[in-house]
């Protein structure tokens, strides 16, 4: 076993243990694939870097899918899909709040009248158009820290709440205490306000 | 899980086994060669979306046997299913119309209208 693969099964521990005991093996047999395949040390560099991409958000995603209900599981996956098709550097906390209105609209139609919603909506796509980049190596696009922290906030107020998941109307609070983003300054303009609409 | 529309990593799994059974290792290669190298797939995305695919049927397990090209070391196969040969055909007719749109709107350079 090569140094490598030996470091990639310390990284594959931080995956929950029933997802690692389906498919830890799985994922380390085609990561040593990989190594094989990278035929010269900057290969390998390249490849670790990739690598060291890949695996912070899909592990605290599998994680997540222990506590995130269906909407808003569904919305990290739209963040992402929109994300890579604008070929972000990063996934946003910008991300999450349009792919939130796009997937829970009985949330937005409460929160926000729909000219509100593609307003912000028009304001979030103009952001990711500047921020564009010509290609991106990843289908997974890794998580900004604010992403990271708003998901982990989210998450910790479900549990604190007693409640089993998170929701997408945690995601929107969380979004709200993210001073210092657009898309906490485009609820805020728009109206949100999380004590008098989220009830916290 | 919704199907519709497919993310790109599902849409470029189901792709890849249109060509038949394939194992992790053999997906991300495919991959790579239907994007010219641009699209790499780690393996944690390439399993945690093989996971959400076969809890929606798209996708299943085919057994585990060794590669030709490594007889010593065991790999697991994945196939595709009917619902997922669908979900591609149907998100394929999904892109085709919409790069259509696209082409009769002149958004794409050197596109020529098309009539309906």
């Amino acid at each position: 076993m090569t140094l490598s693969e030996r470091v990639y099964r310390v990284l594959l521990k931080t995956y929950p243990a029933a997802y690692r005991k389906a498919y830890g093996e799985p994922m380390a047999l085609t990561f040593r694939d990989q190594v094989r395949n990278a035929a010269s040390s900057s290969k390998l560099a390249l490849l670790w870097m990739r690598t060291l991409a890949d695996w912070p958000p899909t592990a605290f995603a599998r994680h997540l899918e222990k506590w995130s209900g269906t909407n808003a599981q569904k919305s990290i996956v739209v963040a992402q899909h929109n994300a890579a098709g604008f070929f972000a550097r990063e996934l946003t906390v910008e991300d999450l709040l349009f792919a939130v209105l796009q997937v829970d609209r009985p949330l937005a139609d409460t929160l926000l009248d729909e000219a509100a919603v593609n307003a912000i909506r028009r304001e979030i796509v103009r952001l990711a158009r500047r921020k564009q980049r010509k290609r991106s190596a990843l289908f997974t696009v890794p998580w900004s820290v604010e992403f990271f922290r708003v998901i982990t906030r989210a998450t910790e107020e479900a549990k604190l709440a007693g409640l089993p998941r998170a929701d997408t109307r945690h995601f929107i609070a969380s979004i709200l205490l993210e001073e210092g983003t657009v898309a906490s300054s485009l609820l805020r303009h728009h109206g949100v306000d999380r004590a008098r609409d989220l009830g916290s | 899980m919704s199907i519709e529309p497919l993310t790109p990593a599902v849409f470029h799994i189901l792709l890849a086994l249109t060509r038949g059974e394939r194992h992790g290792y053999g997906i991300m290669q495919d991959v790579e060669e239907q994007t010219n190298s641009q699209f790499r797939m780690g393996p944690g995305t390439l399993y945690g979306t093989l996971k959400r695919m076969l809890e929606a049927g798209l996708v299943a397990e085919a057994g585990e046997r060794s590669d030709p090209e490594r007889q010593e070391e065991r790999r697991r196969y994945y196939r595709l299913t009917a619902l997922g040969r669908e979900a591609a055909v149907t998100e394929a007719e999904r892109l085709e119309a919409l790069l259509a749109t696209a082409r009769n709107r002149k958004l794409l350079k050197h596109s020529t209208p098309r009539t309906a």
